[in-house]
């Protein structure tokens, strides 16, 4: 926070403080006057806070100090994986890598058994219109045989 | 009398009071430490019993078990969000959404997605909405033998519900969201500010940690309101300290609040990039398996319920759903409440939670009748 801001933030913190302590008007305070005064502090903080929270400075602050524990991350992860290598054991990027062969293999079984009953409710389809044609041909065969 | 007007005119008199009834109050404090103590280690969260009924991967789907009589034929599902865990709206027995529903008589389950690990971190919001949700309704529909389920979608599992919904508008009786943000237009939460991508880059976050790491989560929502996380709660717990039902929903709270999970990584990276940063949903452009997510396809009855001073999800992030859906019954509520007092406070469970009982049993089906359209789309089906 800078100076500025710090200064807005405490006069503004000791106003409401201060209004808080001077309310009430009968001869004695009340028993809860530092509970109120503690209120008001708190009220002013949450508001320079969320203001602060909003700010270029602190945003820019924050993506400064993701970057840098991204990258310290990083480099553990790449110092890991280098190591495990070296002893011929398993990092978090071959369980990963596994994982996307596993899901990749998957996708592909499920498209094709996607096609499989695509092609089973086609067939059955015909079936079902083979065996309606059939069903009406016998009724019209025995219908011509009663005729006859 | 006399005494105490004696007190009240002369100051050094009247700060002595306040500093001895000061100092009792600090020895009473201190009596209770050891009541403290045993209250943490009494805690209990998510009291109702449960029995799993289904189970892929990781995600389990949990009956809730009770002696109430089940009135209504049309089963409830709770959609949790990915973040924390679903026992919060079965928090304690006077403090649970689950039993007001399971008194007003319906079949509720809720859906534990489970605990990613690093193996998950390819989960995408494709495999939450098409294939776990998808699977846990249809096995409700099944052991229900319902043709369509009602749905209670809780902050971001309300989303993901109405995703599902939208993309299978026939399972879905009723839609109810909880404090669910769909649009994100706007800049009121500070959690759109800071996953702006100018400054916020989730493909380097998710491509370092693989999932979104639940320290991380946790510190960012307490960062939201710091003065009262971080300051303001423990100043009131030192003030009530000595009061057990205050220890015992502290304690519940805290149990909850500090059990975060992981987001896997890819539906995060979806969440953020998609939804945070370029809104898709609300503007109908988001696709989940190559099918366009279209609000307007959900024509089902919609309960929006949204909390006025709801930190996380604020009321505009929620409020444009009920026009952006095809519905003609939809209706909207805004509690007083914070995101988490939607679901344990004792305003909602007062005031909220048996009208929202009450609107979704009548437009469910009843125990031992069938709906007119159900009983006609078994016919045709048969």
């Amino acid at each position: 926070m800078s100076t500025d801001a710090f200064t807005r933030f405490w006069t503004d913190a000791m106003g409401r403080m201060a209004s808080a302590g001077v309310m009430p008007t009968a001869a004695a305070p009340p028993p809860n006057l530092m509970e109120q005064m503690r209120d008001a502090f708190f009220e002013g903080m949450t508001k320079h806070a969320e203001e602060y929270l909003r700010s270029e400075q602190f945003l820019t602050g924050m993506k400064q100090t993701m970057d840098h524990a991204l990258a310290a991350r990083q480099q553990i992860n790449d110092f890991l994986t280098k190591n495990l290598q070296a002893f011929q054991m398993p990092s978090a990027s071959d369980v990963g890598e596994v994982v996307r062969v596993v899901r990749n293999m998957e996708d592909r079984l499920e498209r094709q058994l996607d096609g499989m009953s695509k092609r089973i409710e086609r067939l059955e389809g015909k079936k079902a219109k083979g065996e309606r044609r059939n069903g009406e041909m016998e009724k019209g065969g025995k219908a011509k045989t009663l005729k006859r | 009398m006399v005494e105490a007007a004696t007190a009240t005119a002369n100051p050094f008199a009247a700060g002595a009071d306040a500093m001895m009834r000061e100092w009792q109050t600090m020895l009473r404090k201190t009596l209770a430490l050891p009541k403290v103590v045993e209250a943490a280690q009494r805690v209990r969260v998510g009291t109702t019993p449960t029995r799993i009924v289904y189970s892929e991967d990781k995600l389990r789907l949990l009956q809730y078990r009770t002696e109430d009589e089940q009135t209504v034929r049309t089963p409830l599902v709770v959609v949790f969000a990915l973040i924390n865990r679903p026992y919060i709206l079965d928090l304690k027995p006077d403090r649970s959404v689950v039993r007001q529903f399971l008194r007003a008589g319906f079949d509720v389950y809720n859906v534990d997605w489970g605990i990613p690990t690093s193996g998950d971190r390819f989960l995408s919001i494709e495999d939450y909405v098409e294939r776990y949700l998808d699977h846990v309704v249809d096995e409700v529909r099944r052991r229900c033998d319902v043709d369509s389920i009602n749905v209670l979608g809780y902050c971001m599992g309300g989303s993901l519900s109405a995703m599902y919904t939208a993309l299978h508008p026939e399972k879905v009786r009723n839609l109810m969201m909880l404090a669910a943000p769909v649009d994100w237009s706007d800049r009121e939460s500070l959690l759109s500010v800071w996953t702006d991508p100018k400054y916020f880059d989730v493909d380097k976050m998710i491509d370092v940690f693989g999932n979104a790491p639940a320290e991380w989560l946790q510190s960012s929502f307490a960062l939201l309101k710091p003065v009262q996380n971080l300051i303001g709660k423990y100043v009131n717990f030192y003030e009530k300290m000595d009061d057990e039902k205050f220890l015992e929903d502290f304690f519940a709270m805290e149990t909850w609040l500090n059990d975060n999970i992981p987001v896997a990584g890819e539906t995060f990276r979806q969440f953020v990039k998609d939804l945070f940063q370029k809104n898709l949903l609300m503007k109908g452009e988001m696709e989940i398996g190559g099918r366009r997510v279209d609000l307007k396809r959900i024509t089902c009855p919609i309960l929006n319920l949204m909390a006025s001073n709801d930190h996380l999800v604020p009321c505009g992030q929620s409020a444009a759903f009920n026009d952006a859906v095809g519905s003609s019954d939809r209706r909207a509520i805004t509690l007083p409440a914070g995101h988490i007092g939607m679901a344990v406070g004792s305003k909602a469970h007062r005031d909220l939670w048996p009208a929202v009982c009450e609107w979704l049993k009548e437009r469910s089906e009843g125990k031992g009748r069938r709906g007119k359209d159900e009983t006609s789309k078994r016919r045709k089906a048969k």
